[in-house]
């Protein structure tokens, strides 16, 4: 834990050195939104309290697509280049590494944009919600990252096998922005669609938390929810770890 | 001079050409992956439309021709431009320098290094929606249209090229082109593939005068669905193979200013 904790530090301070890329990230973080809620609006006018809490949806699924920020690309090159034979000299795993490393940066990525959604859920007169919901919320987010993080990192390891596999990460992205509720929240979708939609794992990356704190998502039904996100975090979790104690074993090296 | 320029630029890209061709498999992987993205990106656009009908007015197959229209520029600009995407490692590793030493104008130089058929896969792809597109919506092809359909997606490639010139160039002053690439011009990409009337009056004029992606697809959509009467200026629906030549200029200038400013790395 400590160790984690330590690479996390480091994340953050390396997305912060990047004076450019901060405020490049938050002119982005504008446009999206700007572009959600220009769809939205234009779909809900006739009906403003829908409207008001797909605007409150839109913001809290912005914040999540800051905190899931995943660059695996990245050990997918060091992967190419060779490197992943240091990998596995180094103390500490690479998913801990990878995975610490990723949050540091997204931590910083998340408190970088917040002001600015705050400041849009208060211009937009935004209900505020009870702190019990915020603190659910938080959690919630979390949960979803570590099922999208352990998830989209065993894929990349799946290139200690094969040298090219891009075509299922990117099946694996698509599934996650019809299934997640990035853009759309679940309610929405065709009937047929929803009724699988919320039992994959997707769901709990942002349709889940972002639909509890906009309440959409109450009661018995959010229960169901919370308990299936948090199976799914453990699953996925599971598969990362069992993914990477096999590939450590089993190494094709790029020209070995 | 510009005689010997674009000689040198032409046979270079030809030279690029003809080495891209000899990776077919990676042509398929790519139409692939584009098949996947914009797959992905009609299915959710579909089930929008079966729950609400229609984006302010614009039913499935019309902004299916927006976005028709948004990648065929689009494969305009990865065919001539995309070069410019990763410009920041050649000014980073001091690689410019070569350019500049060449007998050659520089940003001919910098975009020879790529070939002009990048951009096919889009080119078929778009050409799909088009069909789907134009038959859904009952869009009767006049020559007119068609030639005007040719006028802006090289116009819209012109747009989309003096934004990626622009971003290149800000790499002189910050050595950073991707940051500004995927911070602002691909999220602006994404504005234009709804009709850009959604957007609050502020932002309208941005995309028109500003950033003036808005000429890329939203105003030449309305020539070829016959209904540049609905806007408040229809003279809009036809600028913008001009909007395109004035982007590209402009651009250029920015890049010629900015080389001045090119000290190579470690200096």
């Amino acid at each position: 834990m400590r160790t984690f904790y330590a690479f996390v530090i480091q994340g953050f301070r390396q997305e912060s050195a990047y004076k450019v890329e901060g405020w490049m990230g938050m002119i982005s973080s504008v446009i999206w939104f700007v572009l959600y809620a220009g769809i939205w609006t234009a779909l809900l006018r006739g009906n403003p309290e829908a409207l008001q809490r797909q605007m409150g949806y839109v913001v809290a699924t912005r914040i999540l697509s800051e905190l899931n920020f995943l660059p695996t690309w990245e050990v997918t090159s060091k992967f190419r280049q060779g490197d992943v034979g240091l990998e596995l000299v180094k103390p500490v795993a690479l998913p801990i590494r990878v995975l610490a490393d990723f949050f540091g940066r997204s931590c910083f990525r998340l408190l970088r944009s917040l002001p600015i959604y705050v400041a849009i859920w208060v211009f937009f007169r935004l209900p505020v919600p009870p702190a019990g919901l915020l603190l659910l919320f938080v959690g919630s987010g979390l949960l979803g990252w570590v099922i999208m993080a352990s998830l989209q990192l065993s894929l990349t390891l799946i290139a200690l096998w094969t040298v090219q596999f891009e075509e299922v990460e990117q099946l694996f992205g698509i599934a996650n922005s019809l299934f997640s509720g990035a853009f759309i929240p679940l309610y929405y979708l065709p009937g047929w669609v929803q009724s699988f939609a919320r039992y994959l794992p997707f769901a709990g990356v942002f349709f889940v938390p972002a639909a509890l704190l906009t309440g959409g998502l109450a009661g018995a039904e959010l229960v169901r929810a919370l308990v299936l996100q948090a199976f799914w975090a453990l699953f996925s979790a599971g598969v990362l770890a069992a993914m990477w104690a096999a590939g450590s074993r089993k190494l094709v090296m790029q020209g070995g | 001079m510009l005689r010997h320029n674009f000689s040198c630029y032409l046979r270079m890209i030809r030279a690029q050409a003809r080495s891209q061709m000899q990776y077919r498999l990676n042509f398929a992987a790519n139409l692939v992956s584009m098949v996947l993205t914009y797959g992905g990106q009609f299915v959710s656009l579909y089930w929008i439309t079966q729950r609400f009908q229609a984006i302010d007015g614009w039913r499935l197959e019309e902004i299916v021709l927006l976005y028709a229209l948004a990648i065929l520029a689009w494969g305009v600009c990865v065919s001539f431009f995309f070069s410019l995407h990763g410009f920041e490692d050649q000014v980073r590793n001091g690689t410019f320098d070569r350019a500049l030493l060449r007998p050659m104008n520089p940003l001919l130089h910098v975009l020879g290094s790529q070939s002009p058929i990048s951009g096919l896969g889009q080119f078929v792809f778009s050409i799909l929606a088009f069909v789907f597109a134009f038959r859904a919506a009952g869009v009767s092809l006049t020559p007119l249209k068609l030639i005007y359909l040719v006028l802006t997606a090289m116009g819209g490639g012109m747009i989309l090229g003096g934004a990626m010139v622009i971003v290149a160039a800000a790499a002189f002053w910050t050595t950073r082109t991707y940051a500004f690439y995927w911070s602002i011009i691909y999220p602006s990409r994404q504005l234009v593939n709804y009709p850009v009337s959604i957007y609050n009056r502020a932002l309208q004029i941005v995309l028109t005068v500003g950033v003036p992606f808005a000429f890329i697809n939203y105003y030449p959509a309305h020539v070829l669905l016959d209904r540049t009467n609905r806007l408040a200026y229809p003279v809009l629906a036809w600028s913008t193979p001009l909007v395109g030549l004035l982007a590209i200029t402009g651009a250029y200038m920015f890049w010629n200013w900015g080389t001045r400013y090119y000290t190579g790395t470690g200096s």
